[in-house]
């Protein structure tokens, strides 16, 4: 099923137009890399998903439904989740308060500690720093924090921008693991990344996206072997 | 406005010789009274300054128009306590009609400031974010909507006070230190301890309160959790609005001649002051700043032996304070208030 498609959508800063006439589907159950240069566009296809700016074109589906004019914090309701470039922690808020405000437009509060459990398995990180306050993390403990918390609204699509920004090799091939059991266990995943390699890698489809545009297409795998993308992304050899 | 300014300044006729002296037995001998007298003020100030914090805190914006909202509060006091026959001298009634008539002025005052910021912030500020209207913007917006009001008030009341109305007679109730307490003083500094303590619980634990801080702290993710920022913006708007209210009922009992066009200008500014010292943004700084301002304006006052300096030793103590921690004595956060 189609969980999410994108038609035709534009997005404008004032006259500069970042995005023009993007097209593509995220399908239940994948993980879909989109990987471009500085300034491609990818925070900002992210945002027009999330709600965060509105296309100035184009339509934007998710489940089946337009939600093109829906509110960004309807979307979360709707099962659209994102954990923002820069991770967006709030520093005055403990790692629990941070978690907490995951569920704050969730009806069901049954489903909540079952939830922040499955949180607390994925990263024990999380569970021993409870009390700590969330502008006092490490980058990579922000970054578990930011997906810990995005999962907590228990989203049907989680988009992530750039979750290996700013970690160690070894702390993001553990984040992209983390990724990929994520999505084993049911949720569909958006991600955006610089780090080409592990994003293809693991991505069922990958786009790559320049100036606003798609150029390339196909299955992660396809990506990888691709001589073009290997050279403009990947540095030769 | 400018009236007002001129009357901070010493008269010029004021003999040389006294123009600044340090009465110091004076304060010895007036300390407890003007320390209950200056936690009184300052709860008023306390309560106005929460204000100011909560707005700032949410759209970083410093709602000059804030020190209307409470004027049309005081103004609500004012008509009502005359609709009900209050008049220059205290009323001839029972204790328990006295406090059934004054809850009901409480009530009109908290509708009205309410209200007041409500309209401010539907009809002068969502209209500029709709537009993405830069900072500077919302700033002179503020001072104009200010202006607007009293000016509006002036048209409709004139230029002189409304007339002085008594609440009922302050008592002494007992004695500390050797100097009395007053039933009125009491009734003041709990009642806004009170709704101070309620409105740090409410921004602390409730969900619209975690709403509250989430925005206060980075709008944009806070959207992407499924909080509704506008709603949490007139939500807080409204929250100042009520306590702005209640701190008129308290102030137009403390000074019922203080009921006047532009009489929220200088009560406005020392609890913007209040706001700014304890730390803006903060709750918590919010009580401490205006607790602290008027302890040391009224200190000041008896030291220097005039009442026009009241407001000149406060600003300096802000000054002094903000030269030493420019984040306020609790810093700047609306959720560091907890930590
Ligand atoms: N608020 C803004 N106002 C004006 N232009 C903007 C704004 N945000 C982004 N842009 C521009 O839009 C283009 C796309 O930016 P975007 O942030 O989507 O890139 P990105 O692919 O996420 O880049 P990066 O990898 O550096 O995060 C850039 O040219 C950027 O300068
Ligand atoms: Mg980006």
């Amino acid at each position: 099923m189609t969980l999410l498609e994108l038609k035709n959508i534009s997005v404008h800063y004032g006259r500069i137009q970042a995005i023009k006439e993007m097209s593509f589907t995220v399908e239940e159950g994948e993980i879909v890399s989109l990987i471009g240069a500085n300034g491609a566009g990818k925070t900002t296809t992210m945002k027009t998903i999330s709600g965060l700016l509105n296309p100035t074109g184009g339509i934007i589906s998710f489940m089946g439904e337009d939600i093109t004019k829906m509110k960004a914090h309807i979307r979360v309701v709707q099962g659209i989740s994102q954990a923002p470039e820069g991770r967006g922690i709030f520093p005055a808020m403990t790692v629990l308060e941070n978690l907490d405000m995951g569920t704050f437009g969730r009806k069901d509060r049954t489903g909540v500690k079952d939830d922040l459990e499955r949180v607390f398995t994925l990263f024990p990180r999380l569970q021993e720093r409870q009390k700590q306050y969330g502008g006092t993390m490490s980058g990579g403990e922000q970054q578990m924090l930011a997906i810990g918390r995005a999962l907590m609204s228990r989203p049907k699509l989680l988009l992530l921008d750039e979750p290996s920004m700013g970690l160690a090799p070894q702390f993001i091939r553990q984040i992209f693991k983390i990724v990929t059991e994520i999505n084993t266990q049911g949720t569909t995943v958006l991600l955006v990344e610089q780090n080409a390699n592990q994003a293809l890698a693991r991505a069922h489809r990958a786009f790559v996206l320049e100036t606003g545009e798609i150029t390339h297409s196909g299955t992660g795998k396809e990506l990888l072997a691709n001589p073009a993308i290997k050279e403009a992304y990947l540095g030769v050899g | 406005m400018i009236p007002t300014l001129l009357t901070l300044l010493p008269a010029a006729s004021a003999d040389d010789s006294s123009w600044i002296t340090f009465d110091i037995p004076s304060l010895m001998q007036n300390f407890w009274s003007a320390t209950f007298d200056g936690l009184t003020f300052g709860s008023i100030y306390a309560l106005v300054a929460l204000g100011y914090t909560l707005v700032y805190g949410v759209l970083n914006l410093i709602n000059f128009a804030h020190s209307e909202v409470f004027i049309m509060g005081c103004y609500g006091v004012f008509f009502t306590l005359s609709f009900l026959g209050f008049g220059p001298s205290a009323p001839n009634l029972s204790v328990g009609s006295i406090i059934v008539n004054l809850l009901l002025a409480l009530v009109v005052a908290i509708c009205a400031s309410a209200l007041t910021a409500f309209l401010l912030e539907r009809l002068a500020y969502k209209p500029l974010r709709k537009r993405n209207a830069p900072r500077l913007v919302f700033l002179i917006t503020a001072i104009g909507a200010s202006f607007t009001i009293q000016y509006t008030i002036f048209l409709v009341r004139g230029p002189n006070p409304e007339p002085a109305l008594t609440m009922f007679k302050s008592r002494p109730i007992f004695e500390v230190f050797g100097t009395f307490i007053y039933d009125q003083q009491l009734i003041i500094v709990i009642a806004a301890v009170i709704m101070m303590v309620i409105t740090e619980r409410f921004i602390s634990k409730s969900r619209t309160g975690r709403g509250i801080r989430a925005v206060a702290q980075d709008p944009d993710t806070a959207t992407l959790m499924g909080v509704n920022k506008e709603k949490i913006i007139i939500t807080t708007f409204v929250i100042g609005g009520i306590l702005a209210g209640a701190a008129a009922l308290f102030y137009v009992m403390k000074i019922p001649s203080g009921v006047q066009y532009n009489g929220g200008f200088i009560l406005g500014i020392k609890a913007f002051a209040a706001a700014v010292l304890g730390g803006i943004g903060n709750v918590r700084g919010a009580l401490l700043g205006g607790l602290l301002l008027g302890l040391i304006g009224n200190y000041g006052q008896i030291l220097l032996g005039n009442s026009q300096w009241t407001d000149v030793v406060a600003f300096v103590v802000l000054v002094l304070v903000l030269l030493l921690r420019p984040e306020g004595i609790l810093g700047t956060s609306l959720g560091r208030s907890k930590a």
